[in-house]
């Protein structure tokens, strides 16, 4: 399992080389056919005894984050968010900036006393980086507008748990690549799509499913696990520690109900424990493969994530393996997704 | 025409379980159409053949409706919604489950006298589904997650209109089932497409059209109604109930072709049909994704004026019903020439 290195990896969306290198070099030993398309997508083919369907497989391997927005003549530094992030969660949170050289920040906040009420709000215009500069000639050719800046949190245990930042969607990038080194020659065709941007709106996926056409589709996800004191049970979405979590409708996509009963039985006959995300807002790449071409089955099976989309989010050991035993059930037997 | 209706609006169907409705369609085009299929979306489409170039008829065959994703500890059912709800709607509003178990929405007062200061209290985080269920496993004999329902209303005969659930876009799929069985002569080469996941965001349409390459689209859905129709109605919306079918002009999702909207509104003085615009400041139909499928589809579409929409009492004027499917019969007969 590499699910700890990718997680320490730097891949803000549309900056995803990095992880892709590395994801890359995992894999390459392993399969028939790699492509970089110009998006970026990796895409790697491993043969199956039959070429007349073609199975995909996708995650995405960018994460949330930020870029410099401006440079103040102060030396600190405005940014803007890649990806979905609460302002909230901000002040006083270890970055790097990638530039030309790495600078290592903090973002910035006014003191409490200064504050008109601890409770209001907090705004992007209110937020900065402080990276130790008194000026910005001091930052001249180091870094400039647009360059990436990146959470650092490292991959660590939790008491029986893990935490790290990018867990979504690093998980399902290393769940990929644990099939991919089983070596095993499937029934079908099968695509391995390590797609990017899907944090900025779901866009590597579009030109990946119009290039593979697959018949069949799955995306393997992190997922808001909401299973925290003080939310009431009915609004969990998922729980960590009960397996991965099957998808019944998320924004802009019902599941066919062919789909839905497939995953759900391939757990259920290799007595891997699952459970069915509860609320249907958020959306991941499924929605656009669906609508791909001239439609495509697929389905959406995820890791439950707590602190989704922060620089610190953290997951259950339990939940990675039987989401692993519950994508190597579907690889290994989506054949029968054809013969129901 | 009105037992089609009936049947179709009575039949539970929501956004990605259009599998039933489907069925019924077909049972009712089948002998008339040259070749149908299913696709992997589950749309239903079907081929009148024509010398002519490529016209496709859009439906939308799913309606908007819910699903079971938990059962608490008292048997209650928390929903989640497939389409456009407005949840303050929906307190009281009884349900249907797709296996036949029947509920109510519920709240608690708690939550009503919240609801007074702000209507965000009411929302699918407080709303719940008592299906009479005492225990958790009572509920579970009923219910299976993942189990989606839809309004349990019926359809009414109210004279010169009728009223039901899922007129929206049910009386669309009715209009064309009645145009394919009605149908002499066909110049176009027919295309109709009855859509999935519409509701959700357009998804059976895309798919549909990119495979069937038309050079012409019309869609064929429900519009709003406003200040002409009902006292106190939205004051940008012009449309009306028994002025005629609606040539949309734009929504959210398309400004309509103004070259197909010239000639269809041509056909429709030649043939005394009446007609009215539609211009929407909200919402989106299947068109919007049609006419930008692959290089481009020459579309429109064309509006059934409805009140009280997404409701369980969707109510439309048997006038507009008759002369809109005498529109789209007249459209389908003839050669399009803009």
């Amino acid at each position: 399992m590499v699910l700890k290195e990718l997680c320490n990896l730097y891949g803000v969306s549309g900056n995803e080389g990095e992880v892709r290198n590395f994801i890359r070099n995992e894999i390459k030993d392993y399969v028939d056919e790699i492509k970089v398309d110009c998006l970026g997508n990796l895409m790697v083919k491993k043969r199956g005894r039959n070429c007349s369907k073609q199975i995909m497989f996708l995650a995405h391997m960018d994460e949330v984050g930020l870029m410099v927005e401006k440079i103040e003549k102060n030396g600190t530094i405005k940014f803007q968010s890649v990806g979905g992030i609460l302002p909230s969660i901000f002040p006083a949170t270890n970055v790097k900036i990638l530039g030309k050289e790495t600078l290592s920040g903090v973002i910035g906040i006014q003191p409490i006393h200064l504050q008109k009420s601890v409770l209001s709000p907090i705004k992007m215009d209110s937020l900065y980086i402080d990276c130790g500069a008194n000026s910005d000639t001091e930052l001249n050719g180091k870094i400039e507008i647009g360059d990436y800046i990146t959470f650092i949190t490292k991959f660590s245990q939790l008491g029986d748990l893990w935490e790290g930042k990018a867990f979504d969607d690093r998980v399902g990038c290393s769940i990929m690549i644990d099939i991919l080194k089983e070596n095993i020659t499937p029934e079908f065709d099968t695509w391995f799509v390590f797609a990017t941007q899907e944090e900025v709106g779901l866009r590597g996926s579009i030109t990946a499913s119009y290039h593979i056409k697959p018949d069949f589709a799955l995306v393997l996800e992190g997922t808001t696990a909401c299973d925290i004191p003080l939310v009431e049970r009915n609004r969990y979405t998922t729980q960590l520690g009960k397996g991965p979590a099957i998808s019944i409708a998320h924004n802009g996509l019902v599941f066919g109900k062919k789909v839905f009963t497939f995953l759900k039985n391939i757990a259920e006959q290799k007595q891997i424990p699952f459970q069915v995300k509860e609320k249907i807002s958020g959306g991941n790449d499924a929605t656009r493969i669906a609508k791909a071409e001239k439609g495509t089955f697929v389905g959406s099976v995820s890791v439950p994530v707590r602190y989704i989309h922060s620089p610190t989010s953290v997951m259950h050991p339990e939940d990675y393996i039987n989401t692993q035993k519950l994508a190597m059930g579907i690889f290994n037997n989506s054949q029968n997704f054809f013969n129901q | 025409m009105q037992d089609i209706i009936k049947r179709l609006v009575e039949t539970s169907s929501p956004s990605g379980r259009e599998e039933n409705i489907q069925k019924i369609i077909l049972e009712y085009i089948k002998p008339y159409v040259d070749d149908y299929h299913i696709d992997s979306l589950g749309n239903l489409i079907a081929h009148k053949k024509g010398n002519g170039k490529k016209l496709l008829f859009d439906a939308h065959a799913d309606e908007i409706g819910f699903v079971a994703t938990y059962i608490d500890d008292n048997g209650f059912i928390h929903i989640e919604p497939l389409g456009g709800h407005l949840p303050v709607n929906l307190p009281h509003q009884r349900i249907r489950f797709e296996y036949g178990t029947k509920g109510t929405i519920g709240y608690e007062s708690e939550i009503l006298m919240k609801q007074a200061s702000d209507r965000k209290e009411v929302s699918f985080d407080t709303l719940f589904v008592d299906i009479g269920a005492r225990t958790r496993n009572e509920a579970l004999s009923k219910i299976r997650i993942g189990e989606t329902a839809t309004y349990d209303s019926s359809f009414v005969d109210m004279g010169n209109r009728y009223m039901s659930k899922a007129m929206d876009d049910r009386i669309a799929c009715a209009i064309l089932i009645n145009v394919i069985q009605t149908l002499k002569s066909n110049h176009h080469d027919l295309y109709f497409v009855f859509a999935t996941q519409e509701e959700v965001g357009l998804v059976g349409s895309k798919a549909a059209a990119y495979g069937i390459e038309p050079d012409y689209g019309i869609a064929l859905d429900v519009t709003a109604t406003g200040f002409r129709d009902t006292p106190k109605g939205a004051k940008r919306i012009p449309m009306k109930l028994g002025s005629g079918p609606a040539i949309k002009i734009q929504d959210r999702s398309m400004i309509a072709d103004h070259r197909l909207n010239q000639w269809i509104q041509n056909i429709a003085e030649e043939s005394h049909i009446p007609y009215q615009f539609e211009v929407l400041a909200f919402g989106g139909t299947n068109a919007g994704v049609i006419q930008t499928t692959k290089s481009g589809v020459i579309t429109t579409c064309i509006s059934i004026p409805t009140r009280y929409l997404h409701s369980a009492s969707e109510v439309v004027d048997v006038f507009d019903v008759r002369h809109t499917a005498q529109l789209m019969k007249t459209i389908a007969e003839k050669e399009i020439s803009i």
